[in-house]
């Protein structure tokens, strides 16, 4: 076919086609483009800028307001020293030099200058000498004359003596103002106390003048003297040419040499060269002397003019500093400011290629992965993008926040600004008069804003601050500075306050992040490069818009108002959404895994994780991980988590055993063993092995018969197994083995029926009577199943219970208890000897601790024979009826009581039988409803039916179950299939079937409630929690959840609106709750997790709404309610939502070092057995602020130089910085004195006294006592020397600037502290409150360095009485040795000293004898000591000998100490005692002499620190003084030989003698 | 005024300016107080330690004595000076006194009861009783407290460098019912009752001031009655010193309530 011009198609429709599909791919691609180039983050990145120059802008401007008047005064300053007479010996001294330099010169001249050059050779000598002295010679020329200097000299101190006296003048007329002023106001008293400070006033122009003369005289006389030093650094520049230039000729000629030698010359003409060599060599040296001679000369003249100008120098140092940062500020104002260059770089398509400063700022985290469900990926964290000021500290700080995040009420400000006494000059400005600049606004133009605010003046009195948007003058909204200026300078009435509004604060993302100490910066523990942003936050890292982030609203208001402002939504799909404000402590949980590693400590004193923490500590005191197990282990070794399971039951297993009577006298007694020691592993497997045995041989037909053990004792050998990864938690409730000799019926029915019944404030939840749920109409028939089927529980278990209970053998009291019991004697016992520790009693309103139960209504509970009898027992002895209890053994042995002189009075009291009965004293405001002790007809048939419920299964349909049930039971035939409970049901007959049906409804009762998951129960001893393991739970998938018809009841009958007007519409809208609900109606609303469990701890049961009628009564949900408050749920939800099991790379998981696991550790135990509750364990931490000078310096005190601490460069470096308040900070440990009638901390006024109560003039001060050495201002402030008074905070505890940390632990002490006074003194007047710190639980802060690890383990072990002035001893805790083990660790740790092991020189053997050998009776002579009438035994027991006298006065035991004590602390605590207690009634017994003996050297011989020394060796030896005291030979009988028994010989077989 | 400029001169210029000559005028104040009612009869102290010997001393509480005429003695009047400032010294009262303040332990308790030291002036703590071993507790406010064992033989010797606001108690922690007060002060203006309830202050510059008047039994004297004024809560009166005059207070009646009884 011929080629034709024909297309296909049409050319035209085809243009228009092209045309039109280009254009809509240019529109296209430039709407792609626009869309990718105006993101979001550009915005914030540009407002952030903005905000940044602001910030800077002010902050250039204020520093330039301030430095102006500081440069100004510098400037006078400068010109006042200089035209100051210069003190003539300055010249003396000069010319002096001078004088001296030349006559040295004049010396040298007038010797030969080349001393070993030989004659022969003048010309170089001639050339060398001439040049040297010729130049010297000069320079003295000229030196000689100073006839200039002295006329300059003279000339300008006139001139200045004249400037000076123009001066005297002013001041002086300046002073007679001042003074002629002071004289109107009346005689003032003795003195003026502003003397220094100088007369205000512009110098008169006479004054410039004459000192505008006097500087250009002194300019001349620098000129003079700088033409002395000239002409010396010429002179000794000369000499330094020189040596260059001879030095140069050595080196030529000594090649010469080589080369003549090469060419083998003459001997002479090698000598001659040689002789040329020495001759320059002597000359260098030469030269070298007059170098440093004339350098010297140099200087000492450079010396004299530099100390004349040394002050002047000094000041202009300080101008050039101020002139450098304010450059420096100008430099970053201008760094911070857009210019047009970046400007155009913004533009589209160029931003692509520079980033005008504006760029995506990404953290890549590779190590850090996330879970994107296949593969685990890397986080690019963008979140900076848009916050960009998130880690910005503020200047000069290293974690205060620049832009502080504040609290609502902090934002909204009302400022009361005083406006000067009288109406200021016209046209003052606000400056001027307030001291207060405004400028437009930072963000927003049509706002104004504080610019700055100078020092000291009436804006910073009222508290403005740079930065503060004002919004109202008065009632005048403001969007112009001249509305404020109006309102502040044109006023009619001058000297009352007048109000403005503010807001304070940035907004996010300009904000920067809390707690900087803690994260983002570099010194933090979570540096930013390290760890982004999302591990901790969640939320999609990547993302650079608000959207796609994940953000989480906190509240349904908050979601409002980002769904309107930001297009937020609830993006579904990303499953790890950022956790709202509220529970952002969850993620934690992913790194740290132990509680201890959370919560405050020196460093941090601040709680990091205050919410997580108080959350994880109710998980644990309510003993949630008794039903829901907490596994932190994935295997043995990898830690996933928290880990927060019940330990292994061994001790309940043992005790179950011990039912079987079978046991041998043997196996018993292992048994009762590992009942108190169930750490111990090879007890329980052999053990085991005996039970195993045992079921081995009842296996054996045949031998059966000799199977001494029963079946169920058999099976309980599996729970004796070793468990791989142990729980360490105990139960929370008390053990119900021996209940039936604890309770009556009545109270125990009550008791489960509702917990708070009798006491309100238990742990035990409520598990009956929850029917919130089964209010509606049609529910009716349920709630009737409920109503009737709950008592049949709660009465079938308490009859089980107590019937089920094994024997307990109560305690009788001791024979010698002469007197009967006493309430009066037993309430002082009871507040004195610990049980406030623990236990609260209405009796004691003080003080209020939760580590055991409130024991006001004990009557109501133990007002029966057995009740009072038991209590008794468990008074004593508490581990007899519940070996797990952490309730200690107070040793509470009779007491022989004491008359006022201190002499047995025959009576004997027992104090556990007052302290029972005054627990037992008084009518009990409560009592238990009675219940009949029989089965009514009604129950009868309810208990059948529910057994009936029971025994239906797919095996046994309900009609075969009825007949079980009420026929004969279920035939014995049967027996193997049957499950433990339902064997009871065998053989049933008219006269067991009540008893036995109800044990069985109560055995199956306890396994649906899981009852034993918090109680030791007989019988389900191997019962598994029966809740869902919640080591996953913050990831669980919504899916998973049962939300069953929990809106309808919310929008129904469980509306917590309920009462209120909402529940008329019927619907559920989360903003028509308070905040902190409506996120959870909200999370509710969208089936998120969190509101999940809020509404399941909330109200457990309502999940049920609406799904019993399908359900068995047995079916039914089953959590019970625990009594906590909204605060105290959300941060259970805080804890738990952090159970997510994503435990990051290793490097990233909290790795403890040793020292620091060892203290997480421990802090464990101390909390477990509440070590808190009496021992102080960290004192308040002070961190103050102050004006420089605040404090006056301590007195020096002549001490053992041992004791003196010394302070690193750095850290006296820091104490001595200045905030950006001008102000320093201290951190000090300590705690103030404290009232001794009240106990509570004194406020004292400027002298020291206490303040009455009706002072309202005098300033408060607390007179804080040190327990740490600080730093204050670069000095020390030592323990034991003086306490500091710090300024009060105005109202409320704690400094006037700073912020006092509470104390750990100590509580009761501080509640004793003013009762043990007043106790005291009701029998021994004289005793000393000072010192009834002393008698009260010590407080533990240095413990480890106090005591012996191996001493303080026993002790723990088996505490013993120490101190014979303490109220009351430490109680022996029956705790495992391994948990000693932790705590000893833990006082070695937290006072950092070494551990587990210390090795004390002191005490071996060749220490010892190396020191005698000089002095071979210095243990005698240290005894000496010991014993003198003045000394030790005046307080202190020593072995047998006891000190007379009134024992709040005594000390311990001294015979002990070389085993209690650590030899550097005895040391140290000798020397001066204060130093470590400053409470301490004990006296210096050596002082410290240097180079004297501290004591009488008739008693040992040496200096002072000698004898500390012996006495510290003998108190650290005791044991082998006492070894040395003793003969054993005398012991031994003699002549063994004689005595020997006769032995048979091998070979005879007779007797013979060896 | 002529004071006060020359100080100003002197802050200002040192030593350049020439000695101020100082031409204040001086006088003195003095006073009785007196126990204004029955004082009980003070009770017998029951030793505990060291018994055979201190039992024999007929120890009686001490926190209030009264003597002849019902002179309240014990009391200490001194000047009150602010914080920060100071009071012209006579120029025969210039440097504190070589001679050592002593408090003794004597026949088990504090020789004097009430002690007087100025700073700079040393403070010799004796033990008189041989054989009885004492130790000496002293909580100052200013300056560094101590707690020394003190025996027969060896006397402690201490300095003191600041002033102290008011009395500090001395008290010895093996015989608890041992105590004392010191005051120390940086200038020579105080006093402290004797046995009839007399003291005296000398050579004070004459002008308008204010003294404590401080007792153990309750600390500052409040509301008493001195000359034609009371002293406030603080227990300070102003009264006007002139020169070369006594202003004699005569008989302060010093109620029980005011000592806290």
């Amino acid at each position: 076919m011929p080629a034709t011009e024909q297309t296909w198609r049409n050319q035209k429709v085809m243009h228009i086609i092209f045309a039109a599909s280009a254009l809509v791919m240019v529109i296209a691609t430039l709407w792609l483009m626009a869309k990718d180039h105006n993101r979001e983050w550009k915005d914030w990145q540009l407002a952030n800028r903005k905000k940044e120059a602001w910030m800077t802008q002010a902050s250039r401007d204020k520093t330039a307001a301030l430095f102006a008047s500081q440069l100004d005064g510098q400037e006078s300053e400068l010109r006042r020293l200089q035209s100051e007479p210069i003190d003539p010996s300055y010249l003396v001294r000069f010319k002096e030099i001078v004088t001296a330099e030349e006559s040295r010169l004049a010396r040298d001249e007038s010797q030969p200058f080349i001393l070993g050059a030989a004659a022969s050779e003048t010309a170089i000598s001639e050339v060398s000498s001439s040049g040297s002295t010729s130049l010297e010679a000069t320079s003295r020329e000229a030196a000689s004359d100073f006839t200039k200097l002295e006329a300059a000299f003279a000339a300008f101190n006139e001139l200045a003596q004249a400037a000076q006296s123009a001066r005297a003048q002013v001041v002086a007329e300046a002073a007679k103002a001042q003074a002629s002023k002071v004289g109107e106001e009346g005689p003032g008293p003795e003195v003026a106390d502003d003397a220094g400070q100088q007369p205000d006033l512009a110098p008169p122009a006479a004054l410039t003048s004459s000192q505008e003369e006097a500087l250009e005289a002194r300019r001349e006389l620098l000129v003079q003297f700088a033409d002395l030093i000239r002409q010396a650094k010429f002179r000794e520049k000369q000499l330094v040419g020189r040596r260059k230039f001879v030095s140069a000729d050595r080196t030529a000629t000594v090649s010469e040499k080589g080369l003549k030698i090469g060419e083998d010359a003459s001997k002479d003409v090698l000598e001659t060269l040689q002789e040329k060599i020495q001759g320059y060599t002597d000359e260098i040296s030469d030269l070298t002397g007059r170098i440093a001679s004339a350098k010297t000369y140099r200087t000492d003249l450079e010396g004299v003019v530099g100390e004349i100008n040394a002050a002047q120098d000094a000041i202009s140092k300080q101008s050039q500093a101020l002139l450098a940062e304010l450059s420096r500020l100008d430099d970053l104002a201008y760094k911070n400011t857009s210019n047009v260059f970046e400007w155009v770089t913004r533009w589209p398509v160029l931003n692509a290629l520079y980033d005008g400063n504006m760029r995506i700022d990404q953290i890549w985290l590779p190590d850090m992965t996330i879970n994107y469900n296949f593969s685990q990926v890397a986080r690019f964290d963008r979140c900076k993008s848009c916050h960009q000021s998130i880690s910005q500290t503020a200047a000069g700080t290293t974690s205060g926040p620049a832009y502080p995040t504040l609290p609502r009420e902090e934002r909204e400000l009302g400022i009361e600004l005083q406006t000067p006494d009288a109406a200021p000059a016209d046209g003052a400005s606000l400056r001027d008069v307030y001291g207060l600049v405004l400028e437009a606004g930072v963000m927003d133009y049509s706002e104004v804003t504080v610019h700055y605010v100078l020092p000291q003046s009436l804006a910073a009195q009222a508290g403005l601050e740079s930065g503060d948007v004002v919004r109202l003058a008065g009632d005048q909204p403001v969007y112009e500075p001249e509305t404020v200026d109006v309102y502040l300078l044109n006023r009619s009435k001058w000297g009352e306050s007048a109000m403005l509004s503010i807001r304070r604060g940035f907004d996010h993302p300009f904000t920067s992040h809390p707690r900087l100490d803690l994260y983002m910066t570099d010194t933090s523990p979570h540096p930013e490069k390290d760890f982004g942003c999302t591990i901790c936050h969640d939320g999609q890292g990547s993302g650079t818009e608000f959207p796609w982030t994940s953000h989480t609203p906190n509240s349904a208001e908050q979601q409002i108002k980002w769904t309107r402002d930001h297009n937020w939504f609830d993006n579904h799909h990303w499953i790890f959404p950022m956790k709202p404000a509220r529970f952002v402590e969850s993620n934690c949980l992913k790194c740290h895994h132990e509680k201890g590693a959370l919560e405050p400590s020196e460093r941090f004193p601040e709680p990091p994780a205050e919410k997580l923490v108080q959350g994880w500590t109710l998980v644990e005191k309510y003993g949630c991980f008794g039903c829901h197990e907490i596994g932190g282990f994935d295997g043995p070794d990898k830690r996933i988590g928290p880990d927060v399971r019940l330990e292994s039951n061994y001790a309940d297993v043992a005790q179950q055993i011990l039912r079987d009577e079978g046991l041998s006298d043997e196996q018993r007694d292992w048994t009762e063993s590992l009942v108190r020691t169930p750490e111990d592993d090879r007890l329980r497997h052999q053990l085991a092995a005996v039970l195993n045995q045992d079921a081995k041989l009842a296996q054996q037909a045949e031998i059966a018969a000799s199977a001494t053990l029963t079946p169920q004792t058999h099976r309980l050998a599996a729970g004796l197994k070793d468990v791989e990864a142990p729980g360490t938690y105990r139960k929370v409730g008390p053990s119900l083995r021996f209940l039936r000799s604890k309770v009556e019926f009545n109270w125990l029915y009550s008791w489960i029926e509702k917990p708070a019944n009798f006491r309100p404030s238990t742990r035990m939840p409520q598990f009956f009577g929850l029917h919130e749920h089964l209010q509606d109409e049609d529910d009716e028939t349920e709630l009737a199943t409920a109503e009737r089927f709950e008592p049949v529980e709660i009465r079938a278990l308490s009859e089980f219970l107590l019937a089920n209970s094994s024997d307990f053998e109560y305690l009788a009291p001791p024979a010698e208890v002469t007197e009967k019991p006493s309430a009066e004697r037993g309430k002082w016992l009871f507040e004195s000897r610990g049980c406030l520790a623990c236990h609260s009693h209405e009796s004691f309103p003080g003080i209020a601790s939760e580590q055991g139960p409130d024991l006001s209504r004990a009557s109501a509970k133990f007002k029966s024979n057995k009740g009072a009898l038991w209590l008794y027992s468990w008074v004593k002895e508490p581990h007899r009826y519940h070996v797990r209890t952490k309730m200690p053994v107070l040793f509470l042995d009779p007491i022989a009581e004491k008359d006022a002189s201190g002499m047995p009075t025959g009576a004997v009291t027992d104090p556990a039988a007052d302290i029972a009965a005054f627990l037992l004293a008084g009518k009990p405001d409560w009592t238990p409803q009675e219940h009949a002790t029989t089965w009514s007809a009604n129950e009868e048939a309810a208990l059948k039916d529910l057994a009936q419920e029971w025994l239906t299964s797919d095996d046994i349909p309900s009609a075969r179950a009825q007949n079980f049930v009420h026929g004969d039971g279920i035939p014995a035939h049967l027996e193997p299939k049957l499950k433990a409970d339902e064997k009871l049901l065998i053989g049933l007959n008219n006269g067991n079937r009540t008893d036995r049906l109800r044990d069985y409804v109560a055995r199956r009762t306890i396994s649906k409630y899981g009852c034993f998951g918090c109680h030791d129960i007989p019988g389900f001893e191997e019962a598994k929690p029966i809740g869902t393991a919640l080591a996953e739970w913050g990831r669980k998938e919504s899916s998973k959840l049962a939300f069953e018809n929990m809106h309808k009841f919310l929008e129904g009958a469980g509306n917590p609106n309920h009462d209120e007007e909402h529940v008329a519409h019927g619907h559920l809208d989360p903003a028509d709750f308070d905040p902190d609900t409506s996120y959870f109606i909200q999370s509710l609303n969208s089936h998120a997790r969190d509101g999940f469990i809020w509404q399941k701890l909330r109200m457990p049961r309502s999940y049920d709404y609406k799904t019993t009628k399908n359900k068995g009564y047995n079916e039914r949900l089953r959590m019970p309610k625990f009594p906590f408050s909204a605060a105290e749920r959300e941060a259970v939800i805080t804890f738990v939502l952090g159970l997510v099991n994503e435990a990051p790379a290793e490097k990233y998981v909290y790795k403890a070092d040793p020292r620091q696991e060892a203290i997480v550790a421990g802090r464990k135990v101390l909390e477990q057995f509440n070590c808190a509750g009496c021992h102080t364990l960290e004192m308040e931490q002070w961190q103050i602020a102050f004006e420089a000078g605040q404090f006056e310096e301590p007195s020096e005190v002549a001490d053992y130089p041992f004791l003196a601490k010394s302070f690193s460069d750095k850290e006296i470096a820091l104490s001595e910085f200045k905030d950006s308040r001008g102000l320093l900070q201290a951190t000090l440990h300590g705690q103030p004195m404290m009232n001794e009638e009240t106990g509570l901390p004194e406020r004292v006024d400027e002298d020291g006294l206490p303040i009455e109560p009706d002072d309202d003039e005098s300033e408060p001060y607390y007179l804080l006592k040190l327990w740490k050495d600080g730093l204050v201002e670069g000095v020390p402030w030592l323990v034991g020397i003086q306490d500091l008074m710090v300024p009060a905070a105005a109202d409320g505890y704690g400094p006037a600037i700073g912020t006092a940390y509470p104390a750990w632990g100590g509580d009761l002490t501080r509640y004793l502290f003013p009762r043990v006074i007043a106790h005291v003194h009701q029998s021994n007047p004289e005793a000393k409150g000072s010192e009834a710190w002393g008698w009260l639980p010590p407080p533990l802060m240095s413990e480890g360095k106090k005591v012996q690890t191996d001493w303080l383990h026993a002790f723990l072990m088996d505490p013993t009485a120490i101190r014979p002035a303490a109220v009351m001893r430490m109680p022996n805790f029956h705790m495992s040795t391994r948990e000693a083990a932790k705590l000893v660790n833990y006082f070695a740790a937290a006072s950092d000293t070494e551990f587990p092991y210390e090795y004390k020189s002191r005490q071996r053997e060749s220490y010892l004898a190396e020191k005698e050998s000089d002095y071979p009776d210095r243990m005698q002579g240290a005894m000496n000591i010991v014993v003198n009438g003045n000394y030790c035994v005046k307080c202190h027991t020593v072995e047998d000998f006891e000190p007379k006298g009134d024992a709040t006065t005594f000390g311990p035991n001294l015979a002990d100490v070389h085993r209690r004590l650590r030899p550097e602390f005895l040391r140290n605590w000798v020397a001066n005692p204060k130093r470590i207690l400053p409470y301490t009634g004990m006296p210096v017994n050596i002082p410290y002499k240097p180079g004297e003996p501290g004591v009488a050297e008739t008693l040992f011989h040496g200096t002072s620190v000698e004898q500390l020394d012996g006495l510290v060796d003998l108190l650290m030896n005791f044991d082998t003084y006492a070894r040395r005291q003793t003969e054993i030979t005398p012991l031994v009988k003699e002549s063994a030989a004689k005595n020997a028994p006769t032995t048979s010989d091998a070979a005879n077989n007779k007797p013979s003698r060896r | 005024m002529k004071n006060l400029i020359c100080l100003l001169l002197i802050a200002l210029f040192g030593n350049l300016v020439a000695q101020c000559a100082n031409a204040a005028d001086w006088g003195s104040l003095k006073g009785r107080l007196v126990f204004d009612g029955t004082p009980a009869k003070p009770k017998a102290i029951v030793a505990k330690v060291d018994t055979e010997f201190c039992s024999q001393q007929n120890l009686v509480e001490e926190t209030l004595v009264v003597g002849e005429k019902g002179g309240l003695s014990n009391v200490f009047v001194y000047l009150y000076v602010k914080k920060g400032k100071s009071v012209d010294i006579h120029p025969d009262l210039a440097e504190p006194s070589e001679k050592p303040a002593v408090l003794s332990n004597k026949g088990c308790r504090f020789e004097p009861r009430a002690l007087i030291v100025r700073t700079l002036q040393p403070l010799e703590v004796r033990n008189s009783d041989e054989g009885i071993g004492h130790n000496t507790k002293a909580s100052f406010f200013a300056n560094p407290g101590f707690n020394e064992t003190v025996t027969s033989d060896r006397p402690l010797n201490k300095v003191f460098n600041k002033t102290e606001s008011y009395p500090a108690e001395v008290a010895c922690s093996i015989h608890p019912w041992m105590k004392a007060f010191v005051l120390i002060r940086d200038n020579p203006y105080m006093a402290v009752s004797d046995a009839k309830g007399n003291f005296e202050i000398k050579n004070i510059p004459a002008g308008k001031h204010q003294f404590s008047f401080w007792h153990e039994a309750k600390g500052n004297l409040r509301a008493l009655p001195v000359g034609s004024t009371k002293t406030d809560r603080k227990g300070k009166a102003k009264l006007e010193i002139k020169g070369d005059e006594v202003l004699d207070l005569g008989e302060i009646k010093v109620s029980p309530p005011v000592l806290g009884l």
